[in-house]
């Protein structure tokens, strides 16, 4: 306490900068939490929270054993799984391939460029999608060769994950290689010209001396991802998908907004957003605990 | 500090919470009514130099914010409060968000004195506002609301179709005048131009429906046949001549169709697989539309109604004249078709709009502190003089009266000349009829015409009354099975058209269904409609 009040008196004005987005998590955040409790009861808007049936587990237990349940948790689990696997890597070698690059006008169009889809909200996006894979779209045509078939390209099962994953890398690769860029410009260069001196190439000087110098920030960036391991891009994945496809594109929050147009079961859906919440809070958890044991970065 | 600031937070926002505090009022006794003179004519509810407010909850309409500005301003209301003199205080949530407001009204425990419309909104329908506690059960004051009780009590149909299983009426309940269907507007679309172009006539059968798309893609038409993203055309239609009824999508959501009172469920049945297989094999030649798996919005299946390479569509009837004026050059004209049999001559049992001439429409606020006052004015609505206002509005300048006593709208409306929508214009002059007379809206014969050919054609016999109602159990039990089953038989149908699921595995997918005990969900539902029957 007495650290804190002496930390307050040196630091006054950083305390009163993050007081108003202290407030903003309590009241957003935090105290909607109280809301939780729908998931343990048959809630129903007219008897409110209090006037609700009280059944515990129920709710999930119906999660897990409905049919479905092991498909959609395969999906959704899928899907993040690439996303990680390329999406990840994509913005860190954009950000280092930028960061080669001599002429100036040259590395600000690229990167303008590629920021660009960002800013696309995902409707326009979606819309985009589906008309370059309809039946004769420009997409299906390019690739009709190398796949050996044609047709809407949303029709094939198949062709679902990698469409959503490489549109995810296409919209977000610009965007986040920002944070990359900013951790490259702060490496010391002369650990460079040390590393020269020494006799290492591009690569080397790439593999000792740039990459370590990033990778607080990749590893971050990696447990701050991990906890958005089950939740997938509702929006793209129900605009996109169709029921031909289901078989890898259903995933669990789109099987849930299915299952509650009928029963406007509030307390169902609330109890899945939790089982959700629990599973990133535990890997971030498991993730941060790795990354503290075997290097020298943390998260909390 | 810091706790002091977030108390003042937490304070204030818990405080938004109780809202406007209705003005306290014991009961009706303080309300002034007027009681002089027949109780069931229009006349003023309210003493000269007095105001009477009533909240009312309404769905919005497109004619607000294009034309006027709130509800007060259509010719009907401003004609309604002069005439009663009680003043409407209009809750109109945002277009979209109407289920949404209405679930947050109802959960907040404030209400306003009536809803309008609520019905279609609400899960449970309008019948579930009054299990809920949320409006009157208006049998109760029956004898406080003779032009109402005359208009229910005039058919046997009206009867069966506004009280409940337990006698009970959730609303008061809009009729269509003489109980007559108003003329479907849905229907089957065939592009004229392209039919002269490969010399073939209307087809009736669905053999001859085959050999006119086959013809159609020969010719080079891309889109011989639009689909539906689920594979079936909307509201029925189209299918009805294999004998089922099914999801009725565009429409409500009943599964469900019944033979002579016996509930079926399409799937089940024949009908199902062959149509399945014949769209599988029309899929497979490429007579329908390649892409019909994103046709899943409004916007897309419209987009695609105008589209030059699209040869035939199951669509509102109106589409042909709108989708020609946007497209002047492209030289495309329509047909309606009738719906397709597989033998000539056969009539269809179900399919088409609207299947109701009942619906619910005003219901009162269980909590509301004017009853009195809401119950007469609601009354006055059934009375002659405000029906008549309330079909074609209260200004002489927009209607005809013909010899026969017939009223019809003129071209003000029709052809107003602000380019104004006709629905648009025509709410805006009458905007609550609670008895309808029908196809007040609509001035094209063609329209009448293409319409009433639809309804020749059909008998409605397989239909199932939306005012069938469930019990609570009942209704646990049917969602818990329906929901599973009916995702599961969206995703296979599609994949049988698609070609992706061989019709080798059909009784294996039949069975499948079963094992997720249709049975009993179809033998909860035979109760509720067994009950229904014994109105």
């Amino acid at each position: 306490m007495k650290e804190l009040v002496a930390n307050y008196k040196r630091h006054k004005m950083i305390y009163w900068l993050t007081l108003p987005v202290i407030l903003y998590f309590i009241v957003f955040s935090y105290l909607p939490m109280a809301g939780l409790v729908m998931a343990f009861q048959d809630f129903s808007p007219r008897k409110g929270f209090l006037g609700s049936e009280w059944v515990g587990l129920t709710n999930f237990v119906e999660f897990f054993t409905s049919s479905n349940f092991i498909r959609v948790t395969k999906n959704t689990l899928a899907l993040s799984l690439l996303d990680l696997l390329f999406g990840f890597p994509a913005p860190i070698i954009l950000a280092l391939l930028l960061n080669e690059i001599k002429g100036r006008l040259f590395k600000r169009t690229v990167q303008t460029v590629s920021y660009l889809p960002y800013f696309l909200s995902t409707a326009i996006i979606c819309g985009l999608i589906i008309d370059f894979t309809g039946s004769s779209g420009p997409l299906t045509t390019a690739i009709a060769p190398l796949l050996g078939k044609s047709g809407n390209l949303l029709g094939m099962p198949e062709m679902f994950r990698p469409l959503f994953v490489s549109t995810n890398i296409w919209q977000m690769v610009g965007y986040n290689s920002i944070i990359y860029l900013a951790a490259l410009s702060r490496v010391d260069t002369d650990q460079y010209e040390a590393a020269r001196i020494d006799g290492a190439g591009y690569w080397k000087q790439c593999l000792h001396v740039t990459i370590p110098g990033i990778s607080s920030t990749i590893i971050i960036m990696l447990i701050l991802n991990m906890g958005h391991l089950l939740t997938v891009n509702f929006e793209k994945v129900l605009l996109l998908y169709n029921s031909a496809i289901y078989e890898t594109a259903d995933v669990i929050s789109t099987y849930i907004y299915r299952q509650g147009i009928l029963n406007h079961d509030y307390g169902y859906s609330t109890a899945v957003g939790l089982f959700n919440s629990v599973i990133g809070m535990l890997l971030i958890i498991t993730a941060n605990y790795i990354s503290r044991k075997y290097s020298e970065t943390r998260l909390f | 500090m810091m706790s002091m600031l977030i108390t003042a937070v937490l304070a204030t926002g818990c405080s938004t919470g109780s809202g406007d505090q209705p003005a306290p009022s014991n009961g009706s006794s303080t309300t002034p009514t007027v009681n002089n003179g027949d109780p069931a004519k229009l006349r003023r509810l309210v003493p000269e130099g007095e105001t009477a407010t009533l909240k009312v909850w309404r769905p919005t309409h497109t004619s607000i914010g294009t034309i006027i500005e709130k509800w007060n301003d259509t010719l009907f209301n401003k004609w309604m409060e002069e005439q009663t003199g009680v003043k409407i205080e209009w809750v109109t949530p945002v277009s979209g968000t109407e289920a949404d407001n209405l679930a947050m009204i109802v959960s907040s425990g404030e209400y306003p004195d009536l809803f309008f419309d609520a019905g279609g909104v609400y899960p449970t329908g309008a019948y579930g506002l009054l299990k809920d506690g949320v409006v009157i059960n208006v049998a109760d004051y029956l004898d406080r609301l003779p032009n109402f009780k005359k208009q229910l009590e005039k058919s046997e149909l009206r009867r069966i179709e506004s009280y409940s299983d337990n006698k009970e009426l959730a609303a008061f309940y809009r009729y269509s005048a003489n109980d007559e269907l108003a003329t479907t507007w849905y229907g089957i679309l065939m592009r004229k131009d392209l039919l002269d172009k490969v010399n073939k006539e209307v087809p009736q059968t669905y053999d001859e429906w085959h050999d006119v798309l086959t013809a159609f893609k020969n010719a080079g038409v891309e889109k011989p046949f639009l689909l539906n993203s689920t594979g079936f055309p909307k509201l029925n239609v189209f299918t009805g001549g294999l004998g089922f009824g099914y999801m009725n999508y565009g429409g409500g959501t009943v599964p469900f169709y019944q033979v002579d009172g016996k509930v079926r469920y399409a799937p089940l049945e024949d009908g199902f697989k062959s149509y399945l297989m014949m769209m599988n094999k029309w899929y497979a030649e490429g007579l329908i539309d390649s892409d019909f798996l994103s046709l899943n919005s409004l916007s897309a299946e419209f987009a695609a109604y105008g589209d030059v390479q699209s040869g035939s569509m199951v669509a509102p009837l109106s589409v042909a004249k709108v989708v020609k004026q946007l497209n002047p050059d492209a030289g495309l004209e329509f047909v309606a078709v009738p719906h397709p049999v597989v033998n000539k001559g056969d009539k269809i049992h179900i399919g088409g709009s609207p299947t109701t001439t009942v619906s619910a429409g005003m219901q009162i606020s269980a909590k509301t502190k004017k009853l009195d006052l809401a119950l007469q004015w609601a009354d006055l609505y059934y009375s002659e003089d405000v029906i008549q206002a309330g079909n074609f509005g209260p200004d002489p300048s927009y209607y005809e009266q013909d010899a026969a006593g017939n009223i019809h709208f003129n071209d003000n409306v029709f052809a107003n000349k602000d380019g104004f929508a006709i629905v648009d214009m025509m709410t805006t002059i009458a905007d609550y009829p609670v008895i309808t007379v029908n196809d007040r809206d609509i001035n094209d014969e063609l329209l009448l015409k293409q319409g009433q050919m639809y309804d020749e054609q059909n008998d409605h016999a397989y239909t199932i009354s939306s005012k069938l109602t469930m019990t609570d159990e009942e209704s646990k039990v049917y969602n818990s099975i329906m929901t599973d089953i009916i995702d599961y038989v969206e995703e296979m149908q599609v994949k049988y058209i698609l070609g992706i699921e061989s019709f080798d595995n059909y009784d294996a997918f039949v069975q499948h269904i079963k094992d997720k005990r249709i049975a009993e969900a179809m033998a909860v539902y035979q109760t509720a409609l067994d009950r229904y029957n014994a109105r």
